[in-house]
């Protein structure tokens, strides 16, 4: 490709056909490229709106998430989770916000949507600290996995992934009706809703609490990249 | 085998075999709808260089079997890969690349369509905006502030 016409013949290209163009763009690609201009943006908005739609069936996949203290990241068990909403929200969808959450309105920027999965059954991991301990560790993995013939196809969401947890949150947690976010990643990509279970402890007393994964929430738009298998 | 005459947009006639020209959808439903043409069909979107290659293409790919039926705009298949002949075929400058698009999605030839799509698609790859604005020569119509906002949203994706 030698020469560069003028003006831009990609970018005069009609919408259906630009649209195919980055229609063969893996969802990483489309972003760049929907910095570039309006034209090509306006594509890649719509084409990202579509592949966000399709979240749900996860390409076939199912998706499985372990929680557990560290030392007993080996052993745990997976847990597969139900897609329940994907919303532009990090917040669990209620009865109180009623929004179908697909097809996104056109208010809603697809990178401000997020995926929620329910793990079952939600099971307890305990957690222990240890007189004077201010936080200790979980490790989370999650990841997409179907069987293609005998082979298996598996997509990691996070793997092995630590985290801390502090006693002062966990001790707020307790009186928490509802679970909260904590986050993974600094990107704000991927997180976990936790409940927290247990008694009120004085700071320097050993405590044991429950912690309950009620969802995985992933941003849609880096799930689809997972789903794509490019990660 | 039969032949027919097409007409292109700078009135050059060009002979072409039925079987050929069949591959274009939108003169297979005309040949059927008219029957038997002694005179050439007019293609008047489609210039006599670019008309010879998508030709070209026809005649290479005309035992291949009929595509399959596409259930989504966005087929999910987001496989780049051409096949060799394609892929020189296409070793075009841009401004034919972008022409025989047009003439395919005229003419309505689906997989030389998908083909030039690909091609498109291979060259935005990997690439910056920037990058791509150069190969394309496309001007940033984005305001400073239109830039920040779509920096911002797009942040989650950035390595």
């Amino acid at each position: 490709m030698s020469s560069i016409p003028t003006p831009s013949h990609l970018s005069t290209l009609p919408p259906e056909l630009l649209t195919s163009v980055l229609s063969h763009l893996f969802t990483k690609d489309l972003v760049h490229a929907s910095s570039v201009n309006h034209a090509i943006h306006d594509c890649a908005d719509y084409l990202l709106r579509q592949r966000i739609r399709h979240i749900p069936e996860l390409d076939g996949h199912a998706m499985v998430i372990e929680c557990s203290p560290p030392s007993n990241r080996f052993t745990a068990p997976y847990h597969p989770c139900k897609h329940t909403s994907t919303h532009p929200s990090t917040a669990t969808l209620t009865a109180n916000t009623p929004t179908p959450s697909l097809p996104l309105p056109a208010e809603t920027s697809p990178s401000s949507v997020f995926s929620h999965f329910t793990p079952h059954p939600q099971t307890r991991t305990d957690v222990v600290l240890e007189a004077g301990e201010f936080f200790t560790q979980l490790c989370a993995s999650s990841f997409l996995a179907k069987s293609v013939g005998v082979v298996a196809s598996v997509r990691p969401v996070f793997s092995e992934t630590f985290f801390r947890v502090r006693r002062s949150w966990l001790l707020e947690g307790v009186k928490c009706a509802e679970g909260r976010m904590v986050w993974l990643d600094e990107r704000g990509n991927l997180g976990l809703r936790l409940k927290v279970e247990g008694e009120a402890a004085g700071e320097e007393e050993e405590a044991q609490f429950g912690v309950v994964v009620e969802e995985v929430v992933v941003r849609s738009g880096y799930l689809v990249e997972v789903v794509e298998g490019v990660l | 085998m039969s032949e027919i005459k097409l007409l292109s947009s700078d009135q050059a006639t060009i002979t072409v075999q039925k079987e050929v020209a069949e591959r274009s959808i939108l003169i297979k439903n005309m040949l059927e709808d008219v029957g038997e043409v002694t005179e050439a069909i007019p293609i008047p979107n489609v210039n006599e260089s670019v008309l010879k290659k998508v030709i070209e293409w026809c005649e290479h790919h005309k035992g291949d079997p009929p595509a399959q039926a596409d259930d989504d705009s966005d087929s999910r298949k987001k496989s780049t890969d051409i096949d060799e002949w394609d892929q020189k075929f296409m070793q075009v400058d841009q401004e034919m690349l972008f022409e025989i698009i047009l003439a395919a999605n005229y003419l309505d030839i689906k997989p030389l369509l998908d083909v030039g799509c690909k091609t498109v698609a291979n060259m935005i790859k990997g690439k910056s905006p920037d990058e791509i604005r150069k190969t394309f020569n496309i001007q940033n119509d984005f305001t400073p502030e239109e830039e920040e906002q779509i920096r911002r949203e797009n942040e989650w994706a950035e390595e």
